[in-house]
């Protein structure tokens, strides 16, 4: 039988810090749902998340409560709209203000969504990435990511030879 | 004193995602002694060095927060940014692998990111090819050039050659190129399985290419020249087939030949049909080749001096079914006046019953009479009512048109006006015969929009008051505040008091990407649009290139490939100053 809408969960992360949220929302994530589905019995102990923090975990709340009660995608959706999914270039107007955090916390984000499954979120961080790159050179990429030319000798000399032929065209 | 060299490494030993240690990690310090060895070994070490060093650039990449992301988040991220490349031939997917080693090693070994192959990749066909492992391949050599093709360089041979792996095949040279495209008959030795997507435009292909493509959903032919002979291939899974052929004509035998192994076609474009004088006489209507999901039929007749009449009746009557779009095309020039009106016209309305979906367009070059024509009356699923009439014509052609429409159509249930970008320069004539068309709901305006809108009191007369829900306006690109905006800003600010409800408005701006000038110009319109209608619903822009954005809060035009710290936001204010 289904929980009440109404159920309190509690979750710790990784620094000891705890949350009690409505069930609805933390269904967001595919990991703690499927977790919740195999608990029989009501358990008052904690859900251990030991790959998040508490200040990430904060954000993911946030962003899963923002989005409670819409349809999660189901399995069989999920691979025919993958490429529209890829391609749709609309980052919701709420979720863009969300996701404008510091780089650390983007990737924070990302691999908690990825960790805690929740496609969505992991979506608009993967997007926003990708539009951090768009139009941008290799030094401005570098430049942006604390990432320096490491090439070796022989990728240079590939990579000089890729250059002139894509000036070339 | 011998100059030494002392380089330090316990520090850097200490990270675990640094290098094995290699021969000089045991130590912590490197030396090297110029008096007691050679110039060899010197270069030795150098090298060692440099290995170690490049070990360490890496090393140092990988403590980038970004490299927190696992490898399958990286690459999702590379797709999103494949996907969205603004054309398939962007080479900016190249310039990620030049970031980083990671990256590079990354990318480079995703096949699927280099899937799509064009016209400017031809040049590295192979290395690119290289990168593409056994993925399906997309191939779009568009608009290729008599330069590239004469003759057929090997890079081109050598990604045909690949056609058994080639999902999507789009080729075309310029419609000017006298040359075709030679695709020798090797290259359908082996059965193209994979191929769904079929589109050539100025080919030559040799053998029995059709019955290669068994598994085609799409097929486009246009300018090839090929065997008509399929052997005993049955097109099953084709749905729509396009063949179009200017400089020649398409025989009716063969076509409807092999039509009968298509029998899936839910859209059927054939344009210069033709019916040879034996057509003509022996064409004997075959009661079984119907196409029960065809949705749309289009029919040229274009240069033929005598189209084939029985078989325009026998493909409307037969191939249709009651939701299918019917337009046939023909040119004006090559037909008396009078048989527009007498025989082909009626010819629709014998067959097609007046509810059913017709599309007829009448093209002629500019010095006959009635300029170029267009007549549109369409019906889709969703729209089951909805009509089109588009209308190309110059000023002084306006009434003759509108008398052959009216002698040879019906316009009570015309929804759609769409005028064309050089049309109509005096709009009353046509706003006049508004007033007849109690159903129309949309006119596209084209660049004219000045004309009508400096002119309100026309509308303010009453003499026309079509109830507008969108309006589409092209050539802004060229257009100014002063000729262009204001009247259209006019409208808008008077509209309401005239009772239209506006939705859209449509700007199309294809051609360029917009200047400064240009986007502050727009940005005026933004501000009287909303500022004036702030329930305005939508406002589009079509052009080729970078998406505009336009922001409602701030009222400015926003590049939106370009990130927020440095967006061109132009408002008012900045476009004043």
């Amino acid at each position: 039988m289904a929980a009440p809408a109404t159920q309190q969960i509690k979750i710790r992360c990784n620094d000891e810090k705890e949350f009690t949220v409505d069930r609805d929302v933390l269904e967001r994530s595919v990991l703690i749902k499927n977790m919740l589905e195999d608990v029989t019995e009501q358990q008052d102990a904690p859900i251990p998340l030991p790959n998040v923090s508490g200040p990430v975990m904060a954000k993911v709340l946030e962003y899963c409560t923002h989005h409670r009660g819409e349809p999660l995608p189901s399995a069989d959706t999920e691979q025919s709209q993958d490429e529209t999914r890829k391609r749709t270039t609309d980052i919701s107007e709420w979720d863009q203000k969300f996701i404008t955090v510091d780089q650390e916390m983007l990737f924070e984000i990302i691999l908690a969504a990825n960790y805690l499954d929740i496609k969505s979120l992991l979506d608009v961080g993967c997007k926003t990435v990708a539009n951090m790159i768009k139009g941008k050179t290799p030094e401005e990429i570098r430049k942006l990511f604390n990432i320096v030319n490491d090439f070796t000798p022989e990728e240079e000399a590939q990579i000089k030879k890729e250059n002139e032929w894509a000036e070339d065209r | 004193m011998s100059p030494t060299v002392r380089f330090a490494t316990s520090s850097l030993s200490k990270h675990s995602k640094l290098p094995g240690p290699g021969n000089f990690m045991g130590s912590h310090t490197i030396i090297v002694d110029f008096q007691e060895t050679s110039i060899s070994k010197v270069d030795d070490q150098i090298q060692t060095l440099r290995c170690y060093l490049q070990k360490l650039l890496i090393a140092r990449n990988a403590l980038a927060p970004i490299h927190r992301l696992p490898p399958d988040i990286l690459l999702e991220i590379f797709a999103i940014f494949y996907a969205r490349l603004p054309t398939w031939h962007d080479l900016s997917m190249l310039r990620l692998t030049w970031v980083s080693h990671h990256w590079r090693e990354l990318a480079l070994g995703t096949p699927t990111l280099w899937s799509d192959v064009s016209t400017p990749h031809l040049s590295a066909a192979k290395w690119w090819l290289a990168r593409t492992g056994s993925a399906p391949l997309s191939v779009r050599l568009l608009n290729v050039t008599k330069k590239v093709i004469v003759p057929v360089i090997p890079e081109l041979q050598f990604i045909l050659e690949q056609i058994h792996r080639i999902s999507i095949l789009r080729y075309s040279q310029r419609s000017s190129d006298v040359f075709k495209l030679d695709i020798p008959e090797s290259v359908w030795e082996e059965p193209a399985l994979l191929l769904d997507f079929l589109e050539l435009k100025g080919v030559v292909l040799h053998g029995r290419f059709l019955s290669s493509v068994p598994n085609v959903w799409n097929m486009v032919l246009r300018r090839c020249k090929f065997s008509w002979d399929a052997g005993r291939t049955n097109f099953l899974e084709l749905t729509h087939l396009d063949i179009a052929f200017p400089q020649s004509t398409i025989p009716v035998a063969q076509l409807l030949g092999l039509l009968q192994r298509m029998p899936s076609l839910e859209c059927l474009v054939v344009i210069h049909v033709f019916a040879t004088d034996d057509d003509q006489d022996t064409f004997v209507p075959s009661p079984t080749l119907q196409f029960p999901q065809l949705h749309t039929l289009k029919l040229g007749f274009g240069k033929a001096i005598d189209p084939p009449l029985q078989f325009l009746r026998h493909a409307l009557s037969s191939f249709t079914t009651s939701q299918t779009m019917i337009s046939c095309s023909f040119d004006a020039a090559r037909l008396e006046h009078n048989r527009l009106h007498t025989q082909f016209l009626p010819s629709f309305s014998e067959v097609v019953s007046p509810q059913r979906v017709v599309a007829i367009k009448v093209t002629s070059p500019q010095h006959y009479t009635f300029g170029e024509v267009v007549i549109n009356f369409r019906t889709t699923k969703q729209e089951s009512s909805r009509m089109n009439l588009q209308i190309e014509t110059s000023t002084s052609q306006h009434r003759s048109l509108c008398s052959i429409l009216q002698e040879g159509l019906t316009l009570t249930h015309l929804e759609a006006i769409r005028f064309s970008r050089w049309g109509l320069r005096d709009p009353s004539g046509f706003v006049t015969m508004f007033g007849e068309l109690p159903n129309l709901s949309y006119v596209d305006w084209g660049c004219t929009a000045m004309d009508l809108f400096e002119d309100v009191s026309l509308i303010e007369d009453g003499i026309a008051r079509p109830p507008l829900a969108s309006v589409k306006i092209f050539g802004f690109l060229e257009c100014t505040w002063k000729n262009n905006y204001k009247p259209l800003a006019q409208f808008l600010v008077q509209r309401q008091r005239l009772g239209y409800e506006l939705e859209t408005i449509t700007l199309d701006l294809t051609g360029s990407r917009p200047d400064d000038n240009t986007l502050a110009e727009l940005n005026k319109l933004v501000d009287v649009v909303w500022e004036d209608s702030p329930e305005m619903v939508e406002i589009q822009s079509v052009f080729e290139g970078p998406e505009l954005i336009w922001s409602r809060t701030s009222t400015g035009v926003k590049l939106a490939d370009e990130s927020d710290d440095d967006s061109r936001c132009i408002t008012p204010t900045d476009s004043d100053s």
